[in-house]
């Protein structure tokens, strides 16, 4: 007789302290979050048989990181997909349990991507991508604040979107950030400042760019049946959905335009996107923001700079971002800057955000984006809506 | 410094770089046009190519002014235009460009120019408003 199959759900977090320096490499900071995330589940390690390492920075191959952690398991990937590794890991850590093949998956990222580059080939000299190596980085092409910006200003110049619209976003998350003890950008900023910061690629400032930084992140996906004799309540996965190279052949190559605008329908499948309290979204750039709200369908294409500013974005607002001030304040710790929005979507939805909890928070918004392809636009774009109940 | 690394299904590019020419793979059995240089045929999977002369001639799709660089190797050469430009034929092409007052709908021309290891890189230039 066949069992009922499981449905896998979020049942612990943990984020290690972010440093601006430090000498501890890639695998003690995925060590340190992983330990932090069991902690908060309230597992042992020894229940743990699945392993999904997100980074694109630690060389070695997935059995050997488990091996090197003492992982004895029934499971183990690496998901090497960018600043969408840590949402997309979860997604595959779900689809392992509900097949069967582990019951207690822990999803980890991080690392040290200020003082310890020749530990990893996380510093991109030479890249190991093929497009990035012979087409891209023999330019002196920025990485992507030089393909950033080659988007920003077509977006600028086709829709008329400002440094006003963009700025708000990165000033609001600064906000947010002065109510997370965690971020490590916590001094206050005005759209002038935002404005006037130095320019790195023109028109991406230094404000627009993310401030790298070492650190760990980890999420603990179990079973439901795991998950009902633990002290933390269960968070569910309410819709999921990614799309890997959207547009690569052509024929209109919409440098402007995400991946998102053909998945939408699926992660809204079950909420509407007035139903979100809150939305987590990749932030490496503000226009990185605006493009995903656009694809997304809360604004017309090319309307994101006018939904930036009629909506109240903030703590409290009509769809609060990225409300522990995201990447751009929080910094970015390696791929588990794509775990520290989840990290956030998961302390706001069991009600433990403190300062910065948005009221009764249900369901919200999670995104992660990576890679971004030669001439295009993300390689790599997935959403989900995160819950207290099942979908 | 990060230089180009020919791979098997490029090395008819830089050979013709190096004699300034600029060439992008077109699929034999489908006709598609593609660049950068790939393994086979995005659109059939075909690896039966041959190589087409561009007209080198196109227009700056949009670009960024980079002032600041990773790579330290680079840092003697900011600011400088890194461009998209969409070729005559269709194509779009990541380059630079030196001249940093460049606006979108400029129109351009490519230049090789040989770094280092002996490979040449096709840069690009403005072309005249005239023309
Ligand atoms: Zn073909």
């Amino acid at each position: 007789m066949a069992e009922a199959r499981p449905t896998a759900v979020i049942a612990g977090v943990g984020e290690t302290t972010f440093a601006r320096h430090s000498e501890r490499a890639d695998e003690e900071w995925i060590a340190e979050a992983i330990a932090l995330a069991l902690q908060d589940a309230g597992l042992r390690r020894n229940q743990v048989d699945g392993l999904v390492v997100a980074t694109i920075s630690v060389p070695d191959d997935s059995p050997h990181i488990a091996e090197h952690l003492g992982f004895e398991l029934r499971y183990v990937m690496k998901a090497d997909y960018g600043g969408a590794s840590t949402l997309a890991g979860i997604a595959r850590a779900r689809a392992a349990i509900e097949a069967g093949l582990a019951d207690v998956v822990v999803v980890a990222a991080g690392g040290n991507r200020i003082d310890l580059p020749t530990l990893s080939h996380d510093r991109r000299t030479p890249p190991w991508d093929y497009s990035l190596r012979n087409w891209l980085a023999p330019f002196g092409y920025a990485e992507p604040n030089g393909l950033f910006g080659i988007i920003q200003r077509r977006h600028m110049h086709d829709y008329g979107t400002t440094l006003e619209q963009l700025g708000k976003i990165a000033v609001t998350l600064r906000a947010h950030a002065q109510l997370n003890e965690r971020a490590l950008l916590r001094e206050p900023m005005t759209i002038d400042d935002y404005i006037s910061s130095r320019l790195i690629a023109d028109p991406i400032r230094r404000a627009d760019c993310v401030m790298r930084c070492a650190g760990g992140a980890a999420i603990v996906i179990c079973a439901d049946w795991v998950a009902q004799g633990l002290m933390k309540p269960p968070i569910y996965m309410r819709s999921y959905g990614e799309r890997v190279n959207h547009q690569t052949r052509g024929p209109d190559h919409q440098r402007t335009e995400t991946g998102f605008v053909a998945l939408a329908e699926q992660i809204f499948c079950n909420d509407s996107r007035s139903d979100m309290d809150f939305a987590q979204l990749y932030d490496d750039y503000p226009i990185a923001v605006l493009l995903m709200l656009e694809d997304l369908g809360f604004a017309e294409k090319g309307k994101g700079g006018t939904f930036i500013d009629q909506t109240d974005i903030s703590i409290g607002g009509g769809l609060p971002l990225n409300t522990g001030g995201g990447q751009l304040s929080i910094g970015q710790p390696s791929l588990a800057g794509g775990a520290i929005h989840v990290v956030e979507a998961v302390h706001q939805l069991r009600g433990e955000a403190g300062e910065r909890q948005v009221n009764g928070a249900s369901r919200g918004l999670v995104t992660g984006i990576g890679m971004l392809s030669y001439a295009g636009n993300l390689g790599m774009v997935c959403g989900a809506v995160l819950g207290t109940e099942a979908a | 410094m990060s230089h180009p690394v020919a791979v098997s299904w490029d090395k008819p590019f830089w050979e013709s770089a190096a004699q300034g020419r600029l060439v992008a793979q077109q699929c034999r059995d489908c006709g598609r046009l593609q660049h950068y240089p790939r393994p086979a045929c995005i659109d059939c999977l075909s690896q039966s190519r041959d190589w087409i002369r561009l007209s080198g001639r196109g227009t700056v799709w949009s670009f960024s002014i980079v002032r600041q660089v990773a790579d330290p190797a680079f840092a003697g050469e900011v600011p400088f235009a890194l461009v998209d430009v969409e070729l005559e034929e269709g194509l779009r092409i990541t380059s630079r460009l030196d001249d940093t007052s460049v606006e979108i709908g400029d129109r351009v021309q490519v230049t090789m120019r040989a770094i280092a290891t002996g490979l040449c890189l096709p840069y690009f230039e403005r072309l005249p408003d005239a023309l």
